[in-house]
């Protein structure tokens, strides 16, 4: 089983060396797709390793539109098992081997990365995610604990039924719906919750789109 | 005439004068250029004849000419707006297409070792 992480990255110049070098022992390849960055991201991430291959986005499309690029490229090189992971270090790389142990154990299509809804988490962000949550649970009756985390793994044949067509932070909510309706099995494992920086990733403006757009899928 | 109708009618006749420009430059084929014409010409005569108007104005039941022509602004900026949004999410669905395809077309020219 070829598991291939995927890394949408944004000017993380910073973060993406140290992330590709605590990742590459878990992993057989490592697609870092840098979506629009005025950073050198893409450079500093090659220069890392061999194993990892990057792609650019002459135009930042966001954060759905990169994974998407990168699932789809983890497709084309034969990956059994994609996993998807955030550029800023908030996800820590030593649980990859959770997440395939537990997509091939408990024989499921999707594992999702659950963080504790706990003070580690900022106040806007715990009650917006709460909240996202517990709507997709009563409009979809689809019982994921978070929802919003980017942190998951799932089988190259799920990917065919999860694409989504959301190019932003909706992707996350996106993928969980096309779960649903597709009927495929999940688990969730817990995972740290990391909050690095405050004015990266999504916002409370993001979280009201989330809401807009899952209201959009349920009705219209 | 009204200090108010005199702004007006210089704003329309600039914008007029920007329209001819947006032509000549190739901006705005001749049906563009012909319908933005017509909308600032009209403007401008509602703005120094509103009393001409009166007689579709009674029968719209409208007090004025000028409620008319605001009536009239505001569904043409809605229609705007409307016509804006499928463009823009076009446009949007264009770029992100061909942005992902260049992004893929790399893959094949990168040696994969370990897959």
């Amino acid at each position: 089983m070829s598991v291939t992480v995927i890394i949408p990255a944004h000017n993380e110049a910073k973060n993406i060396e140290k992330v590709i070098k605590s990742t590459l022992p878990h992993t057989d390849s490592i697609i870092v797709v840098d979506d629009g960055s005025t950073d050198d991201t893409l450079e500093k991430a090659l220069q890392t390793d061999t194993k990892v291959i990057g792609l650019r986005h002459e135009v930042n499309l966001g954060k759905g539109a990169a994974l998407k690029t990168g699932c789809d490229a983890a497709r084309k090189l034969g990956a059994d098992i994609m996993v998807c992971m955030d550029a800023d270090g908030q996800h820590k790389p030593e649980n990859i081997p959770h997440f395939i142990r537990t997509l091939e154990e408990k024989n499921v299509h999707v594992v999702f990365g659950t963080r504790q809804f706990n003070s580690n988490m900022p106040v806007i962000m715990l009650l917006g995610n709460r909240l996202l949550s517990k709507t997709i649970q009563k409009l979809f009756r689809v019982f994921v604990r978070d929802t919003q985390s980017g942190f998951r793994a799932f089988t190259s044949e799920a990917y065919e039924m999860l694409r989504w067509k959301s190019s932003g932070y909706e992707v996350e909510t996106e993928m969980i719906i096309r779960m649903g309706e597709n009927k495929l099995k999940f688990a969730e494992i817990d995972i740290d919750t990391i909050y690095l920086d405050e004015y990266k990733g999504t916002t409370a403006i993001d979280g009201m789109k989330i809401l807009v757009q899952i209201l959009k899928w349920k009705f219209l | 005439m009204t200090s108010i109708q005199i702004i007006a009618s210089i704003f329309g006749l600039i914008m007029v004068y920007l329209s001819f420009l947006h032509y000549k430059r190739h901006e705005f084929n001749r049906y563009q250029f012909v319908i933005w014409e017509i909308l600032w010409f009209g403007f401008i005569i509602v703005t120094i004849l509103p009393d001409r108007f009166n007689v579709i104005t009674e029968r719209l039941g409208i007090a004025r000419a000028f409620d008319l022509f605001a009536i009239g602004a505001f569904v043409m900026v809605l229609s705007l707006s409307f016509h804006n949004y499928l463009l823009i999410t076009r446009l949007e669905k264009r770029l992100e297409n061909k942005v992902r395809q260049k992004a893929l077309s790399e893959l094949s020219s990168i040696k994969v070792k370990h897959l």
